[in-house]
């Protein structure tokens, strides 16, 4: 049996609220500790949990990605949630540091995957959220190879990795790498590399990665 | 009483109009309420008669009008001394030679000249010219050779027709060149006729006439050709005008019409759900959780997309978005920035291979869940993506995809569109539906 995952939710939706309790009940390694309607209201409430859903436009006007920043400087991990995408702030909370995004149209076994994917220290790269990655048209945007771009808008489209894989006409392990890649340029767009110390991990990082691809090709 | 009904019936009746009652009549097999929406989606709006951009031709058309006309005249111009020879009137001339070498020229040159025009409806510069050229001539030989004019009954056989080219060079050349056109034509009849031009004598007041005649219609049609020339102008202007303020509440009205199509969409699922909900009059139930997931996947592919308005493609789509959830099908649709005008055929195109697409999905990927994205090209066109994750095909053995492949194959090739269809075992099935090829 797996550890239990303490889960926060914030929503200004308080049906929704009420609602998600008893939802993941069922769930048996995800426990809803805290609900909240802003930010505040559940910073005020107490310690951090581990994994926080985050509804992506809340009724306070409060800006997306200073969310995310708020609940990760408490050590939480964030996963965005929301009925529609709204493609500049689903970029700007990812580039926050958010974990990944779903739309609340998944069903219950596909939001517990994602939750147990963020908090066992990964990413969710859902389509919808690949879809946004793929449209980015920002020229602050981080800058994707050819390739990345081609796995990522085949991603989105829906299909399984490796349909995706055979779609960009790269190899399945390859278009994992590509993905993963994508993944953290992302994250790391909205803290920039300070030291040299950092540099030299990337790079060593990414001879890795290429050393994998020669292996896969 | 005979001819009244039943209170039950008129009950019935009374449900079936209604959205709620509707509903309440099918909850216990529910199915989406719109079954026949695309329909309505995809009739035909009447277009509204426009008129042709031939318009824009207007000021070259009445020109070639009036080129034909000078024509005609000039070939009336001709016909009084056969005609007056042939009914025996008195043949009387100085010099019989000149005359009848003045008059064949003109006829020989008048008849070049009028059917060039009548066949081209143009009067070219060096045509102009060699016609004022001619003219002149024939007026200098006419006039020495029919010099006599005491008690002949026949004149100057080069006066009419000079008339006429005083016509075409204020129709053609109007103002500079046409007045000494006139000038000089009148100038040569006077050379023409200087023998018999003694004062006080009988042709005084005829040659006067003549070159008032050569130089006044001149000016006249010059002024008047202007004018029409300017109102055929005018007319071009105004209908352009038209047309874009016909064109214009075309576009106004498919709007509005596009809108309460959104309307009545909505007003047939989300507002009836609602309603219903609100007044507590269904009970919690799978099918209501159902048909709320249906509803909201609608609302959700209608106002998806980063575009800065719905289209229509849009809305179609998500129509068949919400008609698979009857099907069991969970469609995760992705649109963005839909190209706002698209042929409606295209439209059409592009939906039924969609519901075509999702229907195989549902029949045999073996899966409750598809994908459907919708994303514009650089170039106007579209690319749409239904991509599932099921138990898919070996591409090789096409059984599966063979049906599908040529139902939509022919959809997407007769509105100018291509198909793909990709497939793995156990890696799902992708159909791309591309449009232009």
């Amino acid at each position: 049996m797996a550890e239990v995952v303490s889960l926060g939710v914030i929503d200004d939706d308080q049906m929704l609220l009420d609602g998600m309790g008893a939802w993941l009940r069922p769930v048996r390694d995800l426990r809803v500790l805290r609900a909240a309607r802003t930010v505040d209201a559940f910073l005020a409430a107490g310690a951090g949990v581990e994994v926080v859903l985050l509804d992506l436009n809340l009724r306070d006007h409060t800006v997306p990605a200073d969310n995310v920043t708020r609940l990760r400087a408490t050590g939480s991990r964030v996963l965005m949630i929301s009925a529609i995408a709204d493609p500049e702030h689903v970029l700007a909370t990812i580039e926050a540091g958010a974990a990944g995004y779903i739309t609340k149209d998944h069903d219950l076994v596909a939001l517990a995957d994602a939750v147990r994917e963020v908090a066992g220290g990964g990413s969710v790269l859902t389509p919808e959220l690949a879809f946004v990655l793929s449209r980015d048209r920002r020229p602050t945007r981080p800058q994707l190879s050819p390739q990345e771009q081609a796995v990522l808008s085949a991603y989105a489209r829906g299909g399984t990795l490796h349909a995706a894989a055979r779609q960009a006409g790269v190899a399945y392990g390859t278009a994992r790498v590509y993905l993963e890649r994508v993944k953290r340029k992302y994250s790391e767009a909205g803290r920039p590399t300070r030291t040299k110390l950092d540099l030299a991990n990337r790079l060593r990082e990414d001879r890795l990665e290429l050393d994998d691809l020669g292996a896969q090709g | 009483m005979a001819g009244v009904h039943e209170p039950g019936e008129i009950d019935e009746a009374g449900t079936q109009r209604q959205g709620v009652g509707g509903y309440r009549r099918r909850v216990n097999g529910w199915r989406p309420a719109l079954a026949d929406l695309p329909r309505h989606l995809e009739e035909n709006r009447p277009e509204p008669t426009l008129p042709d951009d031939t318009m824009a031709d207007v000021p070259a058309r009445t020109f070639r009008l009036l080129v034909r006309m000078l024509a005609g005249i000039r070939l009336v111009q001709l016909l009084p001394w056969p005609l007056a020879f042939a009914l025996g009137v008195r043949f009387n001339a100085a010099h019989i030679g000149l005359a009848i070498a003045g008059y064949g020229l003109q006829a020989v040159w008048s008849l070049f000249y009028a059917a060039r025009a009548l066949r081209t409806g143009t009067l070219p510069d060096w045509l102009m010219a060699l016609d004022v050229a001619i003219t002149c001539a024939c007026l200098v030989l006419s006039g020495r050779g029919w010099a006599t004019a005491n008690g002949s009954t026949l004149g100057n056989s080069a006066v009419y027709p000079a008339i006429g080219v005083a016509l075409a060079s204020g129709v053609v050349w109007w103002r500079a060149r046409a007045i000494a056109a006139s000038v000089l034509i009148a100038a040569c009849y006077v050379i023409g006729i200087l023998p018999e031009l003694r004062p006080g004598g009988p042709i005084v007041a005829t040659a006067l006439g003549n070159v008032l005649s050569i130089l006044g219609f001149t000016v006249v049609t010059g002024l008047i050709t202007k004018r029409l020339l300017g109102q055929a102008e005018m007319i071009v202007v105004t209908s352009a005008a038209m047309l874009s303020v016909r064109e214009h509440a075309a576009a106004q009205r498919a709007r509005y019409e596009e809108r309460s199509t959104h309307y009545r969409l909505l007003h047939d699922t989300v507002l009836s759900t609602l309603n219903a909900i609100a007044r507590g009059a269904i009970p919690d139930s799978a099918q209501l959780r159902q048909r709320c997931a249906a509803e909201a996947d609608l609302l959700r592919t209608m106002i998806s997309g980063d575009g800065p308005a719905t289209t229509s493609l849009t809305v179609e789509l998500a129509v068949v978005v919400y008609h698979q959830a009857a099907l069991g099908l969970r469609v995760h649709s992705h649109i963005a920035e839909m190209p706002p005008e698209l042929p409606p055929e295209v439209v059409a195109a592009l939906t039924g291979s969609c519901r075509e697409a999702l229907n195989n999905v549902a029949k045999h990927a073996g899966t409750g869940e598809a994908w459907l994205t919708a994303q514009a090209e650089h170039d106007g066109g579209v690319v749409i993506t239904v991509v599932d994750r099921g138990r898919g095909f070996s591409p090789g053995s096409l059984s599966n995809g063979l049906g599908m492949s040529r139902s939509i194959t022919a959809r997407m090739a007769e509105a100018g569109g291509v198909s793909v269809v990709d497939s793995e075992v156990e890696q799902g099935t992708w159909v791309e539906l591309r449009w232009p090829k």
